[in-house]
């Protein structure tokens, strides 16, 4: 780095109107600061900011060969911007400008008049403190690797990955599972429109799996990451499906041959089985099956290999092995969506003890026309369509003691949705819904809960269940009518818990494989809650669908577009510009203890190991010179804000002649700091 | 009139200080901002800094938690700032000087209010007269508390004796092997009866190799130099040395592979800091000798904290008197830097300074082991003036043991 | 700060339905936090329901929001029985006073059940 001795500063002193003017003797300020040798030029102006003060400014620069600026103006957030612009017109580096914030931190906030105006020369003399110890900075680049990954093949997933793949780029969609289609894949219906999920989802399934710009890659985990906004490197097991997926053509002979059948299928909630080699559902994309080598008799005994033997092309393997994947890639949309809460907390309601007691995912598979009973609600236990179907919502939700603290959001809308399902199907029965509060914030949300309640029959109880109770054939439910402010026991045949949802398993150590933040429930944390809601903490990774919070499928797919808008503005960059104000390792002091690398909430800093000293990547590192204070021999600077520039501050501000005759003016040099000798 | 220091951070507080403005809000001219990207950039040369060129208060604001711009810049300003500020009180300044306060950008009103709330406060003390640059050399020492550090019991001088043999059959075997190239161990030397760390090459020597209540040195440091010659070196570890050497090898310090650490049985020194180390445990040596026979039965580790108690149970004045009386003894030789196994940055980022900020000096000092310190007691040891260094040790590590535990 | 933090309570009803003498109460137990809150919690102290409380701590255990409305029955009970020249019980304030964060922790279980016990009697 050049050190440019700054000699000639130049100070401008803004009247903002009255706003400064009335409060601070700019004409005495101006005065005052002329006493330091280095201040050239000082003058003062009603409106600096206003295109003739700014032009100002530039000629006073070459009329009096200023190397430096000083606006004593208002503050910094609003026009240093500004005058740093004005500074590079006139040729200056922009970081040789400093602002001293005499109107939001003084005149505006102080009313003696010669109280303000000395602190208006102090504000300016620190500022010319720091200025004088300015370098020039130069925002860095750093390239863009053309290619988006995206974890997690649901909705969000599916959505985020085709949108930034329409724009042209490169994208590898990962899914752990052997299917892409996630959470929705599941459903039946939607709400509010009732569109079927299969039908608006399995199109998208396919073309995200025949996109020219899509690499699909299932039934596969990330392992690692590594890298910096623009260059990431990812590394990715694709476990081994044991099906060549070139030669499957997807016939499910293997499935129907394989002797192993009894396996709850995942997909169906466990509501039916499926084989040791299978497909999860039957339009899962890609349709080639896995075999499930914990539960395989040929990977258990070696003994079998039935599916081998009815496949014609000859695609089951069992030499396969899991692949390891390194993908580079520029950014990463976090798609890992949710699951839900286990009701195991919740003994009253007898999830585990009453076959009768299902969940709403399971219902959804229930309801299913492709589902366990063809579509037909049949209770569990008999087989026999419930004449009455209770819900009871929040299980889970808004529980601080046994479950979460948040509102899961989506269930007073799915509740309401298979209210009006079953009364659609089953016309006869009777639906009652238990809730504590009902949330329709939504675009056709009220109108849609309304109907179920107007135009079906659907009766709401604002209460909750105490206990089931199972007797013959019915669930005996001990509850409360709070509107009534009784007791309200009552039977039911079927009864459905809308349990809460929570993040997928994994989130938290994808996490920390991404370095981000995650929420206290587990939740990946957006960059700013009004302002960046797509966007995690980390450059380049952006948040797509519930891997964020609760949300139903519009809400998933905005936010999936959103960040895939925000994505394609990183891939189309050629280049990325960095924040020149980044940390600075003098390698000549640091002893490579890594005290600061500790510090770093972005993983900025790395000892390099050949070096024995700690170095700073400059794409990664965001300025906040946590390490610049955390090293102790004052080896790590921060460009900007630097040891030598806070320390004049300092010493501006508490070295007046005013100040008191026990603090020795001493005027000595810090080497330590970067060599501030040039008081 | 007084002078108030006010770091700020650029997202939030410097925000909430405009904010403050907009809305005109007064608060006292004492007031100076200085902006700084994220508080956690404030280092402890920033505020001593600013208390020896005569501020009379300095207060930190940073973005309420879970709220920064870093997203965990702020968890390490507190961690910084509670042990900084925990310290210089401990020298006796005043606690109403320092603050740190968390102030949203939204929060103008807080802002104001903190500000005249603070400028009040620190009025009412006066002008800073005690953390000037300079200590008052003519200070009177009469007036020094007066500790009641813990008695020096008996070391277990059997465990030494029994350890002793098989150390020099240790050092024989591998010197004579070649496994190792040296052996640092304590050795007595030809006029001084106290052992001091010796590097043994040759197995004739080895008759001078000791081990006893007078082994006072830590291990630990010699093996920074040690490791980066070549071939390997063998060497014994206590407890204490263990933790360090631990320490130094996290650190990169320590080349750990050019070492053979060989933990032996502790049973205990002279050593004040010995009488209350509760640590019995060596990590990550290589292989062991006899440490079952470790001897803590006359360490009292409770008392760890009882002269910090004390001396906290004091005015801010008495304090500053204590402090005062022992520190302009201080002829800054850096003993205790040279004997503290984790002080060990090229430069010290206190050369250069003033000559005469012993109180800074040692506070940097200090705060730079937080976190880091195994309560080895070396400070205190090698301090020829015999300025209790090792309390300040404590007093970080009392700070840093109660954050941990809140 | 007392364990029984009426704030937190967002009538849910979990606590009623989960009681087993909720039917036999003429104030069930969802209103009891809210009745307090509204500065009503003389009315709770006459209200039969805090005499039918078995102190079961069904009503502490179902809660979401980690209400014990079990608690506030038994300190209705203490201060009606203290007004009515009975021996004092553990809680030797007034209701308001206990649940306004005087009282500093919470309240045995085995205690309340034992306190019910004997007076019942």
């Amino acid at each position: 780095m050049t050190r440019v001795i700054i000699k000639r500063i130049g100070v401008f002193v803004c009247h903002c109107g009255s706003n400064i003017k009335a409060t601070v003797d700019t004409a005495a300020v101006v005065d005052a600061i002329q006493s330091d040798a280095s201040v050239v030029h000082a003058a003062e102006y009603p409106y600096f900011c206003a295109e003739g003060g700014q032009q100002s400014i530039i000629n006073a620069v070459h009329a009096h060969a200023l190397d430096a600026v000083v606006v004593c103006a208002c503050s910094p957030r609003m026009h240093e911007a500004t005058f740093r612009k004005a500074a590079t017109r006139a040729g200056l580096n922009p970081y040789f400008v400093e602002i001293a914030n005499i109107r939001e931190q003084n005149s505006w906030v102080h009313k003696n008049k010669e109280a303000a105006t000395q602190k208006a020369v102090q504000l300016a003399r620190a500022a010319i403190a720091k200025v004088k110890r300015a370098v020039p900075l130069f925002p860095g680049e750093s390239a863009v690797t053309k290619r988006a990954l995206v974890i997690g093949g649901g909705i969000a997933g599916i959505q985020s990955a085709l949108d930034i793949a329409e724009a042209g780029f490169e994208v590898v969609l990962v899914e752990r599972t052997p299917s892409i289609g996630g959470k929705m894949a599941q459903l039946d219906k939607t709400f509010p429109t009732l569109d079927c999920a299969a039908c608006i989802l399995t199109p998208k399934m396919v073309e995200a799996a025949t996109h020219e710009h899509i690499v699909l890659h299932t039934y596969t985990e990330v392992e690692k990451v590594a890298g910096y906004v623009g260059n990431f490197s990812v590394t990715l097991r694709k476990r081994a499906r044991n099906v060549d997926m070139q030669k499957c053509t997807g016939c499910g002979d293997c499935y129907a041959a394989c002797p192993v059948k009894r396996i709850p299928n995942e997909f169906e909630c466990g509501l039916s089985n499926r084989a040791a080699i299978y497909v999860p559902f039957a339009q899962a994309v890609p349709n080639v099956p896995v075999i499930d080598r914990e539960r395989c008799a040929y990977f258990r005994s070696g003994k079998c290999g039935r599916c081998a033997e009815v496949c014609q092309p000859g695609a089951v393997n069992f030499t396969q092995e899991d692949e390891i994947l390194t993908i580079e890639c520029g950014i990463i949309v976090v798609a890992t969506g949710y699951q839900l809460l286990s009701p195991d907390m919740f003994g009253e309601l007898s999830y585990h003890d009453s076959a009768d007691v299902i969940t709403s995912l399971e219902l959804e598979r229930f309801m299913n026309a492709a589902g366990p009973t063809g579509g037909k609600l049949l209770r569990p236990s008999d087989k026999q369509v419930p004449r009455r179907v209770t819900f009871v919502q929040c299980v889970g939700s808004r529980d601080t003691t046994r479950g979460k603290p948040y509102c899961s959001k989506i269930c007073c809308m799915y509740t309401a949705k298979h209210a009006i399902a079953i009364k659609e199907k089953y016309p006869d029965s009777d639906v009652e819904i238990f809730y504590i509060d009902v949330r329709t914030p939504g675009k056709n949300f009220d109108e849609f809960y309304r109907r179920a309640v107007e135009a079906y029959g659907v009766r709401y109880i604002k209460g909750q269940i105490g206990k089931v109770v199972t007797t013959g054939d019915k669930l005996h439910l001990q509850a409360v009518d709070m509107l009534e402010g009784r007791r309200y026991n009552t039977t039911t045949d079927l009864l459905v818990l809308a349990t809460a949802i929570e993040p997928a398993r994994g989130a938290k150590t994808l996490a920390q494989m991404l370095n981000t933040a995650t929420d206290t429930n587990g939740f990946f944390s957006e960059a700013h809650p009004k302002l960046r809601p797509v966007e995690s903490a980390t450059a380049g990774v952006f948040l797509s669908g519930a891997c964020h919070g609760p949300k139903d499928i519009p809400e998933t797919v905005a936010q999936a577009s959103a960040a895939a808008a925000k994505a394609i503005g990183v891939l189309v960059k050629p280049k990325l510009v960095t924040n020149p104000c980044i940390a600075q390792v003098n390698e000549t002091q640091c002893n490579g203890c890594t005290i600061c690398n500790a510090v770093c909430p972005y993983l900025a800093l790395s000892r390099d190991g050949e070096r024995g000293c700690t170095t700073v990547n400059a794409a990664l590192c965001q300025g906040c010179g946590g390490c610049a204070a955390a090293c102790p021999s004052g080896a790590v600077d921060l460009l900007g804000f630097s040891h030598a520039q806070i320390h004049a501050e300092v010493d501006a501000l508490c070295l007046q002649p005013t100040t008191h005759a026990n603090a020795a003016p001493i005027k000595h040099t810090n080497n330590a700091h970067g060599g501030t000798t040039d008081d | 009139m007084i002078n108030i220091v006010a770091f700020c951070c650029n997202w939030c507080s410097y925000a909430g200080a405009d904010l403050a403005g907009t809305t005109r809000l007064e608060y006292p001219p004492e007031v100076k901002i200085i902006r700084v990207p994220c508080s956690c950039r404030v280092d402890e040369q920033a505020v001593l800094r600013a208390f020896a060129r005569g501020a009379d208060g300095v207060i930190v604001c940073g973005c309420h938690p879970g709220d920064c711009h870093y997203s965990t810049g702020n968890v390490h300003t507190q961690q910084h700032m509670h042990t900084l500020f925990g310290l210089l009180e401990f020298m006796g300044m005043e606690r109403q000087r320092m603050r740190l306060e968390w102030i949203s950008a939204a929060e103008g009103a807080k802002f104001a209010a903190t500000m005249r709330e603070f400028v009040a406060q620190v009025a009412a003390l006066g002008k800073n007269t005690r953390y000037g640059a300079t200590l008052d050399s003519a200070y009177d020492n009469t007036h020094a508390i007066k500790l009641n550090s813990a008695t020096i019991k008996e070391a277990n001088h059997a465990v030494h004796e029994q350890i002793l043999p098989h150390m020099r059959a240790r050092a024989e075997e591998k010197l004579t092997s070649g496994a190792v190239a040296r052996v640092l161990a304590w050795g007595s030397g030809a006029f001084d009866p106290s052992p001091a760390p010796m590097l043994f090459t040759d197995t004739k020597t080895l008759a001078r190799m000791a081990y006893n209540p007078f082994c006072a040195a830590n291990h630990s440091k010699y093996l920074i130099e040690a490791s980066r010659e070549s071939g390997r070196t063998l060497v014994f570890l206590r407890p204490c040395d263990a933790h360090n050497f631990a320490r130094l090898v996290t650190e990169n310090q320590i080349r750990r592979d050019a070492v053979c650490a060989v933990g032996i049985a502790c049973g205990g020194c002279l050593l004040e800091t010995c009488h209350t180390c509760a640590k019995i445990d060596h990590p990550m040596v290589d292989e062991t000798i006899d440490i079952a026979l470790t001897d803590r039965t006359a360490a009292n580790p409770d008392a760890r904290f009882a002269d910090i108690e004390h001396l906290d149970g004091e005015t801010p004045d008495a304090r500053y008197a204590f402090w005062q009386a022992h520190l302009t003894r201080c002829i800054r030789c850096n003993a205790c830097r040279n004997a503290c196994p984790t002080c060990h940055c090229k430069t010290c980022i206190r050369d250069g300074s003033h000559p005469m900020e012993h109180l800074h000096f040692h506070i940097t000092r200090a705060f730079h082991q937080a976190g880091r310190c195994t309560d080895c007691g070396q400070c205190g040891r090698v301090c020829p003036q015999r300025i209790p260094l090792h309390l300040l040790n404590r007093k970080h590590i009392q700070i840093t043991e109660e954050e941990a535990a809140t | 700060m007392t364990t029984v933090m009426i704030e937190r309570c967002m009538t849910c009803g979990r606590c009623s339905a989960a009681c087993p003498v909720a039917f036999a109460m003429d104030v069930p137990p969802h209103f009891w936090a809210v009745r307090v809150r509204q500065g009503e919690g003389e009315s709770l102290a006459r209200a039969e329901a805090i005499w039918s409380c078995l102190a079961c701590f069904c009503c502490a255990a179902r809660c979401p929001r980690g209400v014990r409305p079990v608690e506030l029955a038994e300190q209705a009970r203490s201060v009606t029985l203290r007004k009515e020249n009975h021996t004092a019980t553990f809680a030797d304030e007034t209701v308001l006073q206990i649940i306004s964060k005087k009282s500093g922790k919470a309240i045995p279980q085995q205690l309340i059940v034992a306190a019910m016990r004997k007076k019942r009697a």
